[in-house]
């Protein structure tokens, strides 16, 4: 309509050109509007801004001019104490002046910081993300001088504010600020020189370190908010920020050299100190709270309830996911740092780094197992495992077997021990379970509380169980006023989540070791690093050794914690530990092979003195499993096993024998020494021919008796033959008890134990005068050992003497002893009598 | 007694109008098919109590009239007393378990001296004055009935009603409405919301229906009705079993107090009978039960095959 006003004017020039000037001048007066508003908007802005800042400092003045006023008014109270002391501030001046001054150092020390920080920000933290770089103006130490300082600052300000207001001098505020000022300045000095941290990025990991571990303390039962889904979520993000944050910190420093060594360890150590404490932690952490991150899985629809299923028809939709929560996720994101660490600095060579990282580690580890997660200890362990041996198998061609390096062993050594630490651990933990407890952390559940079943330290692993019951008793207890599911039942569900677990636990324990110690040997064995190979062997031995030794506890843990059950039907979990313990056994089996295997045994004779004498522990280990083997009759680990041992000792014998001249006092000493090995062999050998005869078993005695004729037949230097007289010669040459000598006495021992079990009869002595028992054996040799009450005088070594090296012609002949020419008489009697009870014993029956 | 021998009931069995099956809240429907549901062994077969019998004692004659009383609320004859009882007990329960208590009009049988029947009728619109009842005809139903109302002597009505031990009737009644209180498949406006794909920030459905069904199983507590959710989802499993052997308690309480009332009924129609119930476990038995497995000394098993037909 508008357009059709002016329609007869289009004709007339003039409406053009006013038309011109009309629009020229609407778009000035538009431009003057525009800016006006814009100016407007900018003002508006800027004043939001302020509006913000007094906002954000607003608080911080408060506290400032509130302290001023708190001063002011203290003051008026102490006039006469100042007057009795005779207390004055000179002048006005003065009292502005020290105040000005004051807020003066205040405002410089402010400057100087943030140009520090600035200076620093722009040498180090220039290329690197915003989240690292957000660190440092975090930095807590400084960011809590900083707050002092404005605050003396403004508190200076506001005394002067309030003098030239009119208000009194405060006389106090002379000290007060005195004593601030003084503390401002000697706190510049410190954070100066802690500036120069600055430099290294990692030393501000300590501060995320410990934002995680107070966002960890949020999620638990102990934080606020611990049970609202949005405190949560909200826990869940800013720990997740910080750990990205870390996550990028360990990659900056793991590519530059002088951040990788050791700023990269210790930032390594610290997250492994922070994953022990997080570990102890999540016992405290609903298994349903949303500090677990969240995946959503969809359900059968015919395995779903009726009420969900008539919704979801009911109004077209599908049904709802169930959620599921990784308990995992912050160690899935933290141990890579570690393990990224480790293979930086065994590339470069820091073992020491190396070594401080998995103590720290093995810390973490035994806190897991003490938590009962013993399968994911393992499972860890073998990932650090790997990188380790892949990162000093990398450097083995600059070892030959016989010049390993000391760290290198050390870390080997280390690896080894995690597992002892970690069944250690468990094994101590585990002591405390049984039915008694679990009943009494049941019953003093408070189940109305939202917190009762977290403070009644059930591990984590208990915590779906108890979160499962937990929903159900209180539905109880709101329908029916009481719990109604009795201890019983309560217990019987927490036990079986603990058996569960437990069964788990041995499965690693038992299985899951062995596999990972064989794992680590192979690769090892491949290298040809004898060392390194000697030195798991050794810790795996000592594994099973600990692990035997608290077999009965498990044996016992488990038998209470499953026995007596009532519930029906239940999915009980089913473990044999005398089965898991056979193989146990059979492991060991090897381990002796392998430790007696004479490749190994060899190459360890020259060692360094800072390496472990792993040869003389294998070779005494394997002389105890043969010893063993012969009075169980194990044919098949004596057959792998003596052979080496025989070679082993004399590799002994001939490392430790002196070179000097054999009267020389000092040198029959170190000879003694160096028999013993020796002594072993003949002693056990001995024991040998006895036991062959105990078991029936021609096969044994074979075994022992063709390793010695295979040595003595090819062996003809006259020298090396004598070794075995000289060595009995030289050891029963004093009155004294011999080297190893209580060793060998342990055989003694148990060998009368073992013959103790021979059927025996009691018989009248010819001359009626006593009664004695015969031994009923066809051997007269196993009857000599058996037949005194307090076991045989006689040992190995008379047997093996008398019986076959005595009788063997070309060896070179020493004197019997009167100890082995007894023997033979007791042997002779001994056919005599025997002969004469049997004879008896025939007549009698006749 | 005299009763009068028309043969046919005089009361209304049922006003059409009043009906409510077709928009009954489903949870109380529920409800009510399982109180009334295998209170006795169904056409009195069980294999898992062989001991089981459920006898009419007295005079042959007696006897018949018993049977013949008990056959006409079915319109059915059974030879066999435990076959007569069982369906008959469940078919009074059944009527009980709609409003908490059942009327029956007593009716002289035709051509009999002493011969009763017994025909239900609704108790809705129903008036009790002194010595009458008097059943008030909704309009709507005028057309069928031709009456006003209808007056009933009280004399000629039997009455039974829910055992004070169950609540009674108005406890019953008071469960039956509470029941109504909440839809389980969520508020109305939430459902309009979800067809509408709006979202209420605060509402959660799971809590919702936690409520709801916390609400339902404590205000049916002495029922042990267990809302025929045999997950585990808010019940331990111990808890569904106790939740089962209450429901069993209930029933042997139920059981129990309708054989009494027809024993009463029988005594005041002066026939000389009796019915017995035996081999069924009684809610003292049942309450061992309960006693033995929360001590942990029966098992699951036993325990439920113990009260269960």
């Amino acid at each position: 309509m508008q357009k059709y006003i002016f329609l007869p004017l289009i004709q007339f020039k003039l409406f053009w050109k006013a038309k011109s000037l009309a629009g020229r001048l609407l778009f000035r007066l538009k431009r003057r509007a525009y800016g006006g508003r814009s100016k407007w908007q900018e003002e508006k802005a800027k004043s939001r801004s302020l509006a913000q800042l007094f906002r954000i400092t607003g608080a911080s003045v408060l506290w400032g001019i509130l302290a001023a006023i708190v001063l002011q008014l203290i003051d008026s109270f102490l006039y006469p104490v100042y007057e009795y002391f005779g207390l004055s501030v000179a002048d006005d001046s003065t009292y502005i002046t020290l105040l000005a001054t004051i807020c003066g150092i205040g405002g410089v020390f402010i400057a100087l910081y943030y140009t520090a920080i600035s200076n620093i920000g722009g040498a180090i933290y220039a290329h690197v993300p915003n989240n690292i770089r957000d660190l440092l103006a975090r930095e807590r130490v400084g960011s809590v001088y900083m707050n002092i300082v404005a605050f003396i600052t403004l508190l200076g300000l506001c005394l002067i504010g309030f003098r030239l207001l009119g208000l009194q001098r405060i006389f106090l505020a002379v000290p007060v600020m005195a004593i601030l000022g003084g503390v401002c300045i000697l706190g510049f000095v410190r954070l100066g020189q802690r500036a120069f941290y600055l430099f290294d990025p990692t030393v501000l990991a300590n501060n995320i370190i410990l934002e995680l571990s107070h966002f960890v303390e949020s999620a638990t039962v102990q934080g606020f908010g611990w049970n609202n889904p949005s405190f949560q979520t909200h826990a869940n993000r800013r720990a997740g920020g910080a750990l990205d944050t870390l996550i990028t910190l360990s990659s900056i420093s793991s590519k530059a050299d002088h951040l990788n060594g050791k700023p990269f360890a210790q930032l390594a150590c610290g997250v492994s100190k922070f994953l022990a404490y997080y570990a102890k932690e999540k016992k405290r952490i609903p298994s349903d709270s949303k500090w677990y991150e969240a995946k959503y899985v969809y359900r059968d629809y015919y395995r779903t309830g009726d009420i969900e299923v008539s919704l979801s028809h009911d109004t077209g939709t599908v049904i709802q996911p169930t959620v599921e929560y990784n308990r995992l996720w912050v160690e899935e994101k933290l141990r890579p740092i570690i393990l990224e660490c480790i293979q930086v600095n065994l590339e470069k060579k820091r073992f020491q780094l190396v070594t401080d990282v998995l103590a720290f580690l093995d810390s973490y580890l035994s806190a897991l197992a003490r938590e009962g997660e013993v399968e994911q200890a393992f499972a860890f362990n073998s990932e650090i495992a790997a990188t380790v041996l892949r990162g000093m198998l990398a450097q083995g061609e600059e070892h030959g077997p016989n010049s390993e390096r000391v760290e290198n062993l050390a870390i080997a050594d280390c690896i080894a021990n995690i597992p002892i630490s970690i069944a250690l651990s468990y094994l101590a933990m585990v002591s405390y379970l049984n039915k008694e407890t679990i009943f009494t952390r049941l019953r003093h559940i408070q189940w109305h509380s939202p917190k009762g079943i977290y403070s009644r330290q059930f591990l984590a692993y208990c915590l779906p169980c108890l979160e499962w019951l937990k929903k159900r008793i209180r539905f109880e207890l709101v329908t029916d006023g009481r719990p109604i599911s009795p201890p019983w039942y309560q217990a019987e569900l927490v036990l079986q989540a603990e058996a569960e677990q437990f069964k788990k636990n041995c499965e690693a324990l038992f299985e899951a070791s062995p596999r990972l110690y064989s794992k680590w040997l192979d690769l090892i064995a491949k290298k040809n690093r004898p060392w390194l190979e000697a030195a798991v062997i050794s810790r795996e031995w000592e594994y099973w050794h600990k692990i035997l030794f608290q077999i009965e506890k498990l044996v016992a843990i488990w038998d209470d914690i499953s026995g007596e059950r009532h519930i029906d039907g239940i999915d009980w979990p089913e473990t044999n530990i005398p089965e898991l313990q056979r193989g146990i056994s059979e492991r060991q089996k090897k381990i002796l092979k392998v430790m007696s295997e004479k490749g190994i045994l060899s190459s360890l004779q020259v060692r360094p003195e800072d390496f472990p004498d792993y040869a003389g522990q294998f070779l005494h280990n394997v002389g105890e499993a043969i010893f063993s083997s012969m009075v169980d009759l194990d044919l098949n680990t004596l057959r792998s096993t003596f052979k080496p041992y025989f070679y082993g000792c004399l590799l002994q014998f001939d490392k430790l024998r002196p070179l000097g001249p054999v009267d020389a006092w000092r040198t029959q000493q170190a000879f003694k020494i160096a028999a013993a090995p020796i002594i072993d062999l003949m002693d056990l050998s001995g024991y040998g021919l006895l036991f062959s005869e105990f078991h029936g078993s021609r096969d044994l005695w074979e075994v022992v008796k063709g390793v010695w004729n295979d040595f003595l037949d090819a062996e003809k230097a006259p020298e090396k033959r004598a070794v075995f007289s000289a060595s009995v010669g030289l050891t029963e040459s004093a009155f004294e008890l011999p080297h190893r000598g209580t060793l060998r006495t342990k055989w003694h021992i148990e060998v009368n134990r073992k013959l103790e079990s021979l059927e025996r009869e009691e018989v009248q002595d010819y001359r009626n005068y006593y009664r004695e028992s015969v031994v009923i054996h066809q051997s007269p040799l196993v009857r000599v050992f058996a037949r005194e009450m307090l076991g045989s005088f006689h040992d190995g070594i008379d047997i093996f003497i008398s019986q076959y090296f005595y009788k063997r012609s070309d060896i070179q002949r020493l004197p019997l002893g009167w100890r082995r020419l007894e023997l033979q008489n007791e042997l002779a009697k001994e056919e005599e009598r025997y002969r004469e009870y049997m004879n008896a014993k025939k007549g009698e029956s006749q | 007694m005299r009763v009068p021998s028309e043969g046919k009931g005089r009361a209304v069995s049922l006003f059409p109008s009043l009906s409510t099956r077709g928009d009954i809240n489903q949870t109380v429907f529920m409800f009510i098919e399982d109180v009334h549901l295998a209170v006795m062994p169904i056409g009195g077969r069980t294999d898992k109590f062989p001991d089981f019998s459920a006898t009419i004692t007295g005079q042959a004659s007696d006897r018949k009239r018993a049977l013949l009383l008990l056959a006409s609320l079915k319109n059915r004859y059974h030879d066999g007393d435990k076959e007569a009882i069982s369906d008959r007990v469940n078919e009074i329960a059944e009527h009980l378990s709609w409003r908490g208590r059942a009327f029956y009009e007593i009716v002289q049988n035709a051509g009999e001296q002493n011969g009763y029947s017994l025909h239900g009728f609704t108790s809705a619109h129903l008036i009790r004055v002194p010595g009458f009842y008097i059943q008030l005809v909704p309009l709507a139903d005028y057309k069928y009935v031709e009456k006003r109302f209808i007056v009933l002597p009280s004399k000629l009505v039997w009455e039974i009603t829910m055992p004070r031990c169950l609540g009674g009737v108005r406890g019953y009644r008071t469960v039956l409405s509470r029941l109504k209180r909440f839809d389980i498949l969520g508020p109305k406006f939430w459902q309009r919301d979800l067809e509408m794909r709006k979202r209420m920030p605060n509402f959660s459905l799971i809590e919702y229906v936690g409520i709801a069904e916390a609400y339902q199983s404590r205000v049916t507590k002495e029922w042990g009705w267990n809302r025929r959710d045999y997950t585990l989802e808010n019940n331990t499993e111990y808890y569904s079993i106790y939740k089962r052997i209450t429901r069993a308690r209930a029933q042997a309480l139920l059981r129990t107090h309708i054989i009494n009332e027809i024993n009463k009924l029988l005594r005041r129609l002066s026939i000389a009978a009796r019915i017995e119930i035996n081999g069924l476990p009684s809610a003292d038995d049942v309450s061992k039960i309960l006693g033995d497995l929360a001590a942990g000394k029966l098992s699951f098993t036993r325990a439920l095959d113990s009260v269960s037909f």
